[in-house]
């Protein structure tokens, strides 16, 4: 087997790996309370955005419209929950700011800096970082609960999903910066999305699974 | 070729630090959430043994001032008594036909009192608790009630009576004064059914009236009105002696279980 045709094993099961949350939302499902029906409502839409995406990259036509709308919808729903989930209001306000900031600039940069048929790196590093920030500050709050109260983190779907988002936008911040390179130079190094984004999708289905009894 | 390699180094790098950084995160806040479990279960050990010490040094002063006002009755008031019946009898003496019969009858009555002040500074004594064991400190109570009339108490036992450390007997029988008082006065019941079963080192008692029963949790609601202050003190008696209680109580009656096990117990 050669390295493209590995390559495309893992695209194929990370594009897959989409099902784990939506699959741990419907085993939970009755258990869900609304906001937890809104997260799988989410994901159900991501299935779509995820296959239409693999389709096109498989039949040789640029995705990168589509990446570019997914990115957006993909910020807003994380920035959603960790507005949601933060307490402290001076980080609910520095949430808000920080995504009026985001979209202007999405914006911005699709206006005038990239075409929308390329991969937009500047605006999914600043993504990355903002969403790896709110979920330092989920992680800082929640260790200040810890303190006082007594809670099982295991047992907190924002701790798992927070765990994912950290884990994906980490992993893969300097694959966002230098996309535009590395697919020119070695672009199977895209392999490492597909496997870290199975990791973070198991993680958000964990975080469906959690709410078991 | 070099700028290649640093791409691909700092991709990979990322990744391996974002995953030390997911480490770093869940330990810590594994151990955050470990040390919060560590400390409140400290901080409900210490109130467990605050509880512990207030109920026992409530139980003692209770203990102390029930002696005392036994002590009280019996020396005091039955001599007062004493005294009265023999000067009704200097009147009986000196008196007239007439008022012969109100004499006898006044003796009499006075009589009844001083028993009875008896058999109350009796029941209320610990010394007697501990004197004649819990059986027998029930049985006393049980036919005081029973001469009463309007309420009779069955009593049984089953398995060789023993003695344990007295001070759980004495906090077991106020605990079982507790029930036969409680089911008097709020049951309406007509039977009491008291039944004691000593099974090697472990003793079950169990209460059980045929009254009109409660809803324990509707009791516990009002716990810091008087209704439910009984219950509670009760369970905290239980806690205090390591003993279970339970409450089963509809509309045939109340039953209520204590199981104490005096095997790890110094009697």
């Amino acid at each position: 087997m050669d390295l493209v045709s590995f390559y495309n094993i893992f695209v194929i099961i990370s594009a897959a790996s989409i099902l784990l949350p939506n699959m741990g939302g419907l085993i939970v499902f009755k258990r869900l309370d609304i906001e937890g029906k809104k997260i799988l409502a989410f994901f159900a839409i991501f299935i779509i955005v995820e296959f239409v995406i693999t389709w096109l990259g498989f039949h040789k036509i640029n995705n990168m419209p589509m990446f570019s709308i997914f990115e957006l919808l993909e910020y807003g729903f994380f920035a959603y929950l960790f507005y949601t989930n933060i307490k402290e209001l001076r980080w609910k306000k520095f949430i808000k700011y920080a995504s009026f900031f985001y979209f202007t600039f999405a914006i911005f940069v699709l206006l005038f800096i990239r075409s929308i048929y390329e991969f937009n790196s500047e605006t999914r590093v600043v993504e990355s970082l903002l969403l790896v920030l709110f979920s330092l500050l989920y992680f800082n709050e929640l260790s200040k609960a810890l303190q006082t109260e007594q809670i099982s983190i295991k047992k907190i779907p924002m701790f798992w999903m927070s765990i994912g988002i950290l884990f994906y936008f980490m992993s893969n911040f300097f694959l966002f910066l230098f996309y535009n390179e590395i697919s020119k130079i070695t672009p199977t190094l895209w392999a490492i999305h597909s496997v870290v984004n199975t990791a973070a999708n198991f993680l958000f289905m964990i975080s469906f699974l959690c709410r078991q009894k | 070729m070099q700028t290649e390699v640093n791409v691909v180094f700092l991709v990979l790098a990322s990744a391996l630090f974002a995953v030390l950084m997911v480490a770093f995160v869940v330990i810590f806040l594994y151990i955050t959430q470990k040390r919060s479990f560590k400390y409140s279960e400290n901080l409900i050990k210490i109130k467990q043994e605050y509880d512990s010490a207030i109920l026992n040094s409530q139980i003692e002063v209770q203990a102390q001032t029930l002696k005392e006002v036994s002590e009280e009755l019996h020396d005091n008031v039955g001599q007062l008594l004493s005294s009265v019946i023999i000067h009704i009898k200097v009147l009986g003496d000196k008196g007239n036909s007439e008022i012969q019969n109100h004499i006898e009858d006044t003796k009499a009555l006075v009589m009844d009192v001083k028993e009875q002040v008896r058999h109350i500074s009796r029941s209320i004594s610990p010394q007697h608790i501990e004197d004649f064991g819990l059986w027998d400190s029930i049985t006393y109570q049980a036919d005081r009630i029973n001469r009463i009339g309007t309420i009779k108490i069955d009593l049984k036992i089953e398995g060789h009576q023993k003695h344990f450390n007295p001070r759980i007997e004495l906090v077991l029988f106020r605990m079982v004064q507790e029930l036969m008082n409680n089911a008097i006065k709020h049951s309406e019941c007509e039977n009491i059914y008291i039944k004691l079963v000593y099974i090697n080192n472990k003793l079950t008692i169990s209460v059980k009236d045929d009254g009109k029963g409660f809803d324990k949790t509707e009791i516990l609601k009002n716990r810091q009105f008087k209704d439910g202050s009984g219950l509670h003190a009760l369970e905290n008696k239980a806690k205090y002696i390591n003993c279970s209680i339970t409450f089963t109580s509809g509309g045939n009656g109340t039953r209520i279980t204590l199981i104490k096990d005096f095997e790890n117990e110094n009697y």
